[in-house]
């Protein structure tokens, strides 16, 4: 089948890959370029677990082609931490235990980056909200929901 | 072991898996990929019943890309279904084909798998299989199954009843004469998944020169699926290896061997190559195995003042179309008299044949059905005969005074149902103060569009399952301690708790000791993680192994220092000697002195430097946890949505390895309970064809309705296993249909609404509602 030429910069790091165009974005980050944090857990757009951020905004990765991330800078989960520092949000999951598993994290985590990047605090209600196009099956929420709502602290502390 | 005296267990340690998951560092089986791998995609049936006439596979073997497609007959003559599961002659037992024989017998089956070079064309040539199918009448309904003019899951046994069993205790026809009151209910707990958001999935590596197979398995027990294939590829055990790696959750299907797991390690085997296959979510949705059909026709008989006489219960269990795998009814039998005194009983289990995918465990596992019936006739009782639903549990449930507490029950295994502590009416009375029961009780209630109520329910639960579990734990030459465990966790933190029992029996940092699990070569035995089993049994088998160890260094200690073994300790990773010239080594300086060549001692080596201990831990017993949950709801009126606003757990898990993680199964298995109240439901039409296919059908709970889970841990050490550990993992699930649905119906009163059955949908709410409207207007 025929490919296409698209230029991404993924995570920072730029570059040329000729993909199909029916290969998903998840598929192209998972199995071409190897970043295997980004997992499918429905491939229909309902579980969240492939989010990543594309041009800042988040993205179910199943659900768009890799051709249509030409032009784009993505973020994965492997982006994330930066100098071998964990982001605020990793390190609040790791403190709160807001994961048992492991296969939503990352989903999580990167649309949590995108919700706290808005600098919009948000209360309890309104952040469930927000999260409930992501599915944990492991921890009831309420750990996810405590480690996000630590880390919107943090980083207003930070900015005061 | 004194819970004060503790050093590591007990302690809040952060779950030490957590770092490398945040990072998106665990390996999960899709992250396996090796040069030359093939994928593996399925045909499935989409009829529930129908008979193949033909299998075209031309067009699909003609696309570029397309390296193979197996049916039925290709699979070799002596290994082509599963092998029956030992036991129950009584019962008709029919296993799974590996691929479908010439008839299909429900949505889904597997018809033929297509091996490619990536998985997209594998997809292609499963969509250009054609396959000719005659349909036939489907057996769907349940409560239908056993009728004399069903369609037959299995013609050539003349019948869809599995098998049929009776439990009896007590003298219930006296118990019925003498009652007061009986009530008759019909109860129905639907079908439900367990969807962890990792699909099932196998990866193999065959090892062509030495015949060796590497197998990855997103499974809950490796060592099922090592048996399985080394029956039926009749290859010996330590030529495979099976592991099961970072799994993305299990929950009770995934400890089952499927037709997937064999057919890939044999196309591997057989074609020389790496073979993958990752299933998708409807795959998941239509074939993992399923659980919670069950449907119970019971009666209860009380006295005036609400004391349960008696129980009578006949109640059917959905099997699906093959019967290797039922585990969860039995279970649901001796859990029904839950907490409460009930001396006598009669129950009657009927297993049914359905063109449907077969039934195993989903989390909970035939408990929350039990604690369904029970509690339901509870408050229907307390209803009718005007006493507080909390006041009428306090009058039933089983004191203190009365443990040991025979049920007069068995478990599938013979074994009696004793449950050997616990405080039941201490757990009531805390979830009823945590919550604020009287306080909510007195309160003035709106009248308007959005009403609230409360709900309690109480349970016991069977943990920490036999037949055994396995721990090794061993000191390397670095002085660096391994533990092994033949557990495989989704997700429960066992290289933490593990760690934290072996830390505090050689007194090293849980933190410097490193926990394999899942992986059949490094510990020959294992059953797995599932029915809340890991901590009791492989917890004390660490425990068991560890102090066996700590030991034999204490001895070794004593010989080289020539010091009694009493003056050594082990402590901060460290020996510490207290002879006449005291001593401190690291584990990794004794070592390095243990294994120094010193022929000057030839005749006094102080001991074998394996140093290395196994143990195996198999409980004789149960171990019961139990509990109480409440919760407060509130209902609209107009749209039957039902939202909580608090929902508050007392658990008593026996000892507490880790906080954290326990609250984290509480909080995890409450939610799954809450979809199994009020939104997941495997759906199928008139013929079996399935409804609930996606997610965006097949609705699993969000963080919006969620609630937050108030815990309260109490700590009463289990007598049955030396470390006292009783189980977590299923406790959540199994009272939340119940308090919820008893919640429910408080917040509709003066309406008089029963609900008989989950999950209860918005509108299937508005129509209780309505006919209960109706029947006060009439």
């Amino acid at each position: 089948m025929a490919r296409h030429e698209i230029q991404v910069t993924v995570n920072g790091v730029q570059g040329v890959y000729r993909v199909e165009a029916r290969k998903t974005l998840c598929d192209f980050l998972r199995h071409d370029l190897g970043l295997t944090g980004t997992h499918a857990g429905c491939e229909h757009g309902s579980c969240g677990a492939c989010t990543v951020l594309v041009d800042s905004v988040p993205v179910r990765s199943c659900l768009m082609l890799a051709v249509q991330s030409h032009g784009s800078r993505i973020v994965t989960v492997e982006g994330l931490a930066q100098d071998g520092k964990l982001h605020p949000l990793q390190k609040a999951f790791a403190d709160h235990h807001g994961l048992q598993c492991g296969f939503c994290t990352p989903g999580f985590l990167l649309t949590l980056v995108y919700l706290l990047g808005r600098g919009k605090r948000m209360g309890e209600e309104e952040l469930r909200r927000e999260l409930s196009g992501n599915l944990c099956r492991c921890t009831g929420y309420q750990k996810i929901v405590e480690a996000a709502l630590d880390a919107q602290a943090a980083q207003a502390e930070e900015k005061s | 072991m004194d819970k004060g005296s503790t050093v590591y267990v007990g302690k809040p340690l952060s779950p030490r898996e957590d770092l490398a998951l945040v990072q998106g560092q665990g390996t999960y089986v899709d992250d396996f990929h090796f040069a030359g791998m093939l994928e593996a995609a399925f045909v499935r049936s989409p009829h529930a019943h129908a008979r193949i006439r033909a299998i075209n596979l031309d067009a699909a073997l003609a696309l570029p890309g397309v390296c193979g497609i197996f049916v039925y007959s290709d699979l070799p003559t002596d290994a082509r279904s599963f092998l029956p599961a030992l036991g129950d002659p009584s019962l008709n037992i029919i296993t799974d084909p590996i691929l479908a024989d010439g008839e299909v017998r429900y949505v889904g089956e597997p018809v033929a798998v297509v091996l490619a070079e990536d998985r997209y064309v594998a997809e292609d040539g499963a969509d250009l299989v054609a396959v000719s199918y005659e349909p036939l009448p489907a057996s769907v309904a349940l409560e239908r199954a056993l009728d004399p003019d069903a369609p037959l899951v299995h013609p050539e046994t003349g019948t869809n009843l599995v098998g049929e069993r009776t439990w009896a205790t007590g003298d219930v026809t006296g118990a019925f004469g003498n009652a007061d009151l009986i009530l008759k209910e019909v109860l129905r707990v639907h079908r439900g998944t367990s969807s962890p958001i990792e699909t099932r999935g196998i990866v193999v590596f065959p090892e062509t020169r030495t015949g060796f197979l590497m197998v990855w398995a997103s499974t809950q027990s490796p060592h099922r699926v090592r048996d399985m294939l080394a029956a039926l590829l009749r290859i010996p055990v330590h030529q495979i290896r099976v592991m099961a790696p970072a799994v993305g959750g299990g929950f009770g299907p995934k400890s089952g061997v499927y037709p997937e797991d064999f057919l890939i390690p044999w196309l591997a085997q057989r074609l020389g190559r790496p073979v993958k296959w990752i299933e998708d979510r409807r795959e998941y949705l239509l074939c993992a195995r399923q659980e919670r059909d069950q449907v119970h026709r019971v009666e209860i008989a009380l006295s005036r003042d609400g004391r349960i006489l008696g129980l009578k219960d006949e109640f059917l269990y959905d099997v699906g179309a093959y019967s290797s795998t039922i585990i969860s009814p039995w279970t649901t039998a001796y859990t029904i008299p839950g907490p409460y005194r009930i001396s006598n009983l009669s129950l009657t289990l009927r297993l049914a044949f359905t063109h449907k995918v077969p039934t195993m465990t989903v989390r909970g596992a035939g408990r929350p059905q039990a604690v369904f019936v029970m509690e339901r006739l509870v408050e229907r009782a307390a209803r009718a005969l005007k006493i507080d639903p909390a006041e009428i549990r306090r009058r039933n449930l089983i004191t203190p005074e009365d443990i040991p507490w025979d049920t007069g029950l068995t478990t599938r295994e013979g074994e009696r149902v004793v449950y050997e502590c616990g405080n039941f009416p201490d757990y009531l009375n805390r979830v009823l103060e945590k919550i604020g029961y009287d306080r909510f009780r007195n309160e003035k209630k709106e009248a308007g569009r959005i009403r609230r109520g409360i709900g309690i329910a109480s349970y016991v639960e069977t943990t920490g399952m036999g037949p055994y579990e396995v721990a090794r734990v061993a000191l390397d030459s670095n002085g660096k301690v391994t533990v092994y465990a033949g557990t495989a966790p989704q997700g429960q933190g066992h290289q933490t708790v593990l760690s934290q029992i072996c830390g505090e029996e050689l007194g090293v940092d849980p933190a410097e000791i490193r926990v394999i699990t899942g992986d059949t070569a490094f510990i020959p035995f294992g059953i797995g993680t599932f029915a809340s089993r890991s901590g009791v049994t492989a917890g004390n088998a660490v425990s068991m192994a560890a102090r066996s160890l700590g030991r034999r260094l204490r001895e070794y200690a004593s010989r080289e220092f020539s010091c009694p073994a009493d003056r050594v300790f082990l402590a901060e990773g460290k020996i510490h000697v207290e002879g006449e010239v005291p001593h401190v080594l690291s584990l990794s300086q004794f070592m390095g002195q243990l294994l120094q060549h010193r022929p000057e001692r030839k005749q006094q080596i102080i001991g074998p430097p394996l140093l290395e201990e196994s143990a195996v831990f198999t409980p004789d017993r149960h171990s019961h946890a139990a509990g109480a949950h409440a919760a407060i709801v509130e209902v609209d009126l107009e749209t039957g949505g039902v939202k909580i606003l608090r929902y508050a757990v007392v658990h008593d898990c026996g000892r507490v390895l880790n906080p954290i993680i326990v609250e984290g199964q509480i909080q995890g298995g409450v939610v799954h309970g809450i979809g199994n109240a009020l939104l997941e439901r495997v759906a199928y039409d008139e013929n079996g064809q399935v409804l609930s296919g996606s997610f965006m059908d097949y609705l699993l709970p969000t963080a919006a309705e969620a609630p937050r889970v108030e815990i309260g841990l109490v700590e009463t050490p289990s007598p049955v296993n030396p470390y006292g550990i009783k189980g977590v993992g299923e406790s959540g699930t199994m009272p939340a249909p119940a308090v919820l649905m008893a919640a429910i119906e408080d917040a509709l009163r003066p309406l008089d609404i029963f609900v008989r059955s989950v999950p209860m949908s918005p509108e299937e709410l508005l129509n209780l509602i309505d006919s209960a409207k109706n029947s006060v207007a009439s």
